[in-house]
């Protein structure tokens, strides 16, 4: 009986099973290994050229291998509980990570050349699973009755993710048959802020309102705060794409200005919501937590932030600039460091309670059930941490003197937080209640 | 403040004194109608502009606990605890879900009819359907800031 009014309530029955998450996480490391192995073999050249498809490759890698698997896994778990209603089809998450993995796959070995596939299917094969993927949980969020910033943002994120989706494959279709719809360099940026700021910012800062309070023990932010961030992401991916829209519409409308500086400086908002307001309110939050017990997870938050307005800042460098280098070196800060840090550290928060609440809350009572955070040793998340930040200073100073051997260092380096992440997300997947003292009482 | 989320009956009440002083009531005649509602193991919130004393001295001599705390200036609240009810566990220094496996660790142990208080930093919807399959009875207060109180009731073999 509950005296609950209005309450959003999660049957058990509908929380996803942990093998759908379990799926995607597991598969993650495997990107980062894969693009830790490309760097070690490619070296410098790597960074020479922001147009070769080595680099198209690596990129992809990062975006979709390593980011989109962790936030389309989690949100699989996340979406029913915060929204307050499941999954429809559940089981189609594992065609939509069947075609993700193949899709990636084969778009890094055709684009690294070590196969003669046709790169655009590969990418037909990424963009079917993000549309099964968010028809399928958006159907879940979309109908959530539940007020707030957090399924606001999902929903955002959701939008991003088919829009930079749609916006990569017509790219595709046009680099590989040879009819590109418009500018280069102004697609890219519409694709990049939809897909960076929209659908890995979105969901980012979404899941922050939610996950930092209940985590860390701070206070919950102003409605208020969280709105204008909301409001500022969803400015920068629809101007942009309204931009986008009219370029299509009236070629050559934009009053002598340059389509691309149109799409940068209508993600402006979307800049300010995400890389410097979002960082700002959240470290100030943390700071004033009630729980001062030092946790990893909370290191990879707050390093990740704090590689937010450093990224804004490369961002806006980057595009003045000539010197591809800054390109480079703004995509290195937003995919591996802000984005890649804090989803790396998210993992180590997710994974055990996954494993806790499904394998082993239903036995409290009945057997010993050992602690969550018991379930994964803390030092192999510190020494992931070490491994990932290490690689991105690495990194970062390979593309700055674009020196072979530094470049082969840090994919030595991403081989190892690789390698680090899937042996803890194994260990932790691979615990199991001991169930025999129930079965000699029985 | 706290939101209103408890009904008649409820082993869970809450009672905001301050509009009722300032509209010239004595609010000790509803405070009195809401504890011969509150069941034996509840708990009755009541939030006040200062400590009430007087209060304090009549209900201690019927057998009640009072616990006030200062939450601002002119914000008092003051729980109210019949003698039957155990007493509030606090995990709100607990990160999740750490309060959710203390609490399931609890409410296990707990004998047939048994109570569980435990104010928590925010309202845990996992936790719910879990107890539901426990086969215990809960109702919960959700407190300004984002806490809440919960009181677990053991109303029968979980088996």
């Amino acid at each position: 009986m509950s005296f609950l009014a209005g309450m959003n309530r999660l049957s058990l029955d509908q929380a996803p099973p942990l093998e759908i998450p379990a799926t995607f996480f597991l598969t993650a490391p495997v990107a980062v290994i894969a693009a830790g192995a490309v760097l070690l073999w490619a070296g410098a050249s790597a960074f020479q050229s922001n147009w070769l498809p080595l680099v198209l490759g690596l990129t992809h890698l990062g975006t979709l291998g390593f980011l989109t698997m962790v936030m389309m896994g989690a949100l699989y778990q996340i979406a029913p509980v915060v929204a307050g209603a499941p999954v429809p089809f559940i089981r189609l998450a594992h065609l939509v990570h069947v075609l993700l993995c193949a899709g990636v796959a084969g778009l890094v070995l055709s684009l690294t050349g070590l196969w003669e596939g046709s790169t655009f299917n590969f990418f037909t094969l990424v963009a079917v699973a993000a549309l099964l993927f968010v028809v399928t949980v958006g159907f879940a969020v979309a109908r959530s009755k539940t007020p707030g910033e957090t399924v606001a943002g999902m929903r955002l994120a959701l939008f991003s993710l088919l829009l930079a989706v749609l916006l990569g494959l017509i790219m595709a279709r046009g680099f590989f048959h040879g009819a590109f719809p418009g500018m280069h360099n102004f697609w890219i940026q519409v694709h990049l802020t939809t897909a960076l700021l929209g659908w890995v910012g979105g969901l980012i800062t979404a899941v922050s309102w939610q996950v930092v309070p209940m985590f860390y023990l701070t206070a919950e932010l102003p409605s208020f705060r969280k709105k204008t961030v909301l409001l500022l992401t969803t400015l920068g991916v629809v101007l942009p794409l309204m931009a986008l829209l009219a370029s299509q519409a009236v070629p050559g409308g934009t009053s002598g200005w340059s389509p691309t500086h149109v799409a940068a400086f209508g993600a402006l908002p979307a800049v300010l919501g995400v890389w410097l307001l979002h960082p700002g309110l959240i470290l100030q939050n943390l700071r004033g937590r009630r729980r001062k017990r030092l946790d990893a997870s909370l290191f990879f938050w707050q390093a990740g932030l704090c590689l937010a307005p450093v990224t804004a800042v490369v961002a806006g460098i980057a595009f003045f600039a000539d010197d591809p280098r800054w390109a480079f070196l703004f995509g290195w800060l937003a995919i591996w460091g802000w984005a890649g840090i804090i989803v790396h550290g998210m993992l180590s928060r997710i994974v055990p309670f996954l494993v806790w609440f499904h394998r082993f809350s239903p036995h409290i009572g009945r057997i010993r059930v050992p602690a969550m955070r018991n379930l994964l040793p803390d030092s192999w998340t510190k020494l992931g941490l070490g491994f990932h930040v290490a690689s991105l200073v690495l990194g970062a100073l390979a593309i700055i003197t674009r020196d072979p051997w530094i470049a082969r260092a840090t994919g030595v380096l991403m081989l190892a937080t690789g390698v680090n992440l899937l042996h803890w997300i194994i260990y932790t997947l691979r615990q199991q209640p001991d169930l025999s003292a129930l079965a000699t009482d029985e | 403040m706290p939101r209103t989320t408890a009904t008649a009956n409820s082993p869970l009440l809450q009672l905001d004194a301050r509009p009722l002083l300032e509209q010239g009531h004595d609010p000790l005649p509803d405070i009195l109608q809401m504890l011969d509602r509150l069941t034996p193991d509840g708990l009755l919130v009541l939030t006040a502009p200062f400590c009430p004393d007087p209060l304090i001295t009549l209900l201690g001599e019927r057998g009640y606990r009072l616990n006030p705390v200062e939450l601002g200036p002119n914000h008092w609240q003051v729980e109210i605890l019949p003698s039957a009810a155990p007493e509030i566990t606090d995990y709100r220094n607990l990160p999740a879900p750490e309060p959710l496996e203390k609490i399931l660790t609890e409410v296990t142990q707990l004998p047939i009819d048994g109570v569980l208080l435990a104010r928590v930093p925010h309202v845990p919807g996992l936790l719910f359907p879990m107890l539901e399959e426990h086969k215990l009875a809960w109702s919960v207060l959700e407190e300004s800031g984002g806490s809440a109180i919960i009181h677990i009731h053991r109303k029968e073999d979980a088996g």
